[in-house]
């Protein structure tokens, strides 16, 4: 069992991280969800194709590479992956077409540390209107998480997604 | 750690060596970090604490519904009580002749009694019931005024579900369904349909009038959501709106110096999300995909999901989503699978989020 959030629609990305994600490569904005094309051809030697599969040296049927796309297009977030403080803005660009936006924060370990709901594109962690008191209660931002937030569409499909990395 | 009754490993089906072992590591790194532990109760200081119940009242010739609201004030100090003050109203009214239905009764109990127990097992302790109204009858109107005494009371034991140093709140059915029935040999008895109770650590100075009403309400809000989710409708906004007022609540309370670890967050309604989730679980052919991903989000937002290692809820949370993926795929459904997959994501199922991941593609 892998306890870790940034596998989340990234996973068809290359490795781990996304739109906010600095090490990874840009994201398409667009695309189909997800396919498989059949391609033939009987490859004498093994090769390495563009998206890292390893084809097999050779075959007396037809192979069938899987092609894998983003599953939804990615956006961009807006929080600084160190020096974000305890109690961070998370904000992130609006989406065309979304009537929400759910977000959750990681832990390093890949547990669930704070989610949120709604309609606007920046909360406090915490989830508070105002930015919130040093000493107030909830949850605060003591270790590097990632930030996921998924843009939905009003009959509550996900239409978009965005993941980064985000550290006190 | 958010909550000390939600630790410990999943015990489920699909829990897992390499779960086993990650959850293990993750507890010690936690701790490891940690103050000290929160308590399986109380924390000493002062708390402000709501109630409410939702109940049918009924007796051999009667029939009706009681709702009632109570608040108590305590401060505990090495696990015991002191300065306490507990009271609540409850308003009925119903059918006071079942059959025929001529009889009607708009009855009031006031009740008046402290905080007693320990910290990790306490009561409210009802002093006294005062029960006042009117019963009609085959157009007689008659008064009802009688007292009960502590004697004939017992006490109202607060079941915690979720502990967190700052707040904690919990389920008050079993013994609110013992009280109505010693009410019952006064004439009336009960089914309770929803009780439950919240408490936060307010400091000396308590909260304001204005604050201890906020709270009431989001108990009830809540409660009528746990409600809805019970009789089979599940609205994510609506769950959503009140969490977020939970959250503006809080923001105004001051966190606790020795509450150990720093990151330590529970809201006040973390009781009744946890058992909105417990009653989704039960229920699992109830609710798509993209209920329990809500479901989830709410739970996250509200400290009932998270903290070091999977809970068990979390562990049967899995299990349904689990189920539903395959149900996606037999069903060809990629909107179904994606809702798993960002249910999973939130879950911090990461063996889920791979597998329906793939589901999606090849759907």
């Amino acid at each position: 069992m892998r306890w870790s959030a940034c596998l989340l629609v990234s996973a068809v990305l290359a490795g781990c991280g996304g739109a906010g994600d600095p090490s990874s490569d840009p994201a398409p904005t667009t695309g189909p969800a997800s396919t498989t094309e059949p391609t033939t051809g009987e490859p004498s030697v093994p090769s390495t194709e563009p998206d890292g599969t390893i084809q097999p040296a050779s075959t007396t049927e037809p192979v069938t590479v899987p092609t894998t796309e983003p599953l939804l297009p990615a956006f961009d977030i807006d929080v600084p992956s160190t020096g974000a403080g305890e109690r961070p803005l998370l904000a992130w660009d609006a989406v065309d077409g979304a009537a929400g936006y759910r977000l959750w924060l990681s832990t390093s370990a890949g547990r669930p540390y704070w989610a949120w709901s709604g309609t606007a594109t920046e909360v406090w962690l915490g989830g508070t209107h105002d930015e919130p008191r040093p000493e107030a209660v909830g949850p605060i931002l003591i270790e590097p998480m990632t930030l996921t937030v998924i843009a939905m569409s009003a009959d509550g499909h996900p239409i978009a997604w965005a993941d980064a990395p985000i550290g006190p | 750690m958010r909550s000390r009754r939600r630790s410990g490993i999943s015990s489920s089906p699909t829990a897992h060596p390499r779960r086993l072992a990650a959850g293990g590591l993750a507890l010690a790194l936690w701790f490891a970090t940690a103050g000290s532990a929160p308590p399986d109760g109380f924390a000493d200081g002062t708390w402000h604490g709501q109630m409410v119940w939702v109940s049918t009242v009924h007796s051999t010739h009667a029939s009706g519904a009681s709702d009632e609201v109570g608040e108590f004030d305590v401060t505990f100090a090495g696990g015991a009580p002191s300065a306490s003050r507990f009271a609540s109203v409850s308003l009925s009214s119903g059918a006071t002749d079942v059959e025929s239905g001529s009889g009607t009764a708009q009855l009031t109990v006031t009740i008046e009694g402290w905080v007693g127990g320990t910290a990790e097992s306490p009561q409210l302790v009802a002093g006294q019931a005062h029960v006042s109204g009117v019963a009609s009858a085959q157009g007689i109107s008659v008064p009802v005024d009688f007292t009960l005494s502590e004697s004939e009371l017992r006490p109202l034991t607060l079941d915690f579900k979720v502990v967190g140093c700052s707040a904690v709140s919990g389920d008050l059915s079993t013994s609110v369904a013992a009280f109505l029935g010693d009410v019952a040999g006064a004439g009336l008895g009960g089914d309770v349909l929803e009780a439950r109770w919240s408490a936060v650590r307010t400091g000396a100075a308590g909260l304001t009038a204005e604050q201890s009403a906020e709270l009431s309400e989001l108990l009830a809000d809540a409660t009528a959501i746990e409600a809805d989710v019970e009789a089979g409708v599940f609205d994510p906004i609506d769950l959503a709106g009140i969490l977020d007022r939970a959250e503006q609540f809080s923001s105004a309370l001051d966190r606790n110096a020795d509450c150990g670890y720093p990151a330590e967050f529970v809201s006040s309604l973390a009781g009744v999300m946890t058992i909105i989730l417990e009653a989704m679980v039960a229920t699992p052919d109830l609710w798509s995909a993209s209920d329990f991903f809500e479901a989830i989000v709410a739970g996250v937002r509200a400290g009932v999901i998270g903290g070091a290692t999977p809970s068990p809820l979390e562990g049967q949370l899995s299990d349904i989503l689990e189920a539903k993926l395959g149900e996606a795929i037999g069903n060809a459904d990629k909107n179904a699978a994606t809702a798993v997959l960002l249910a999973a994501g939130a879950l911090g199922d990461g063996d889920l989020v791979a597998a329906a991941n793939e589901a999606v593609g090849q759907l």
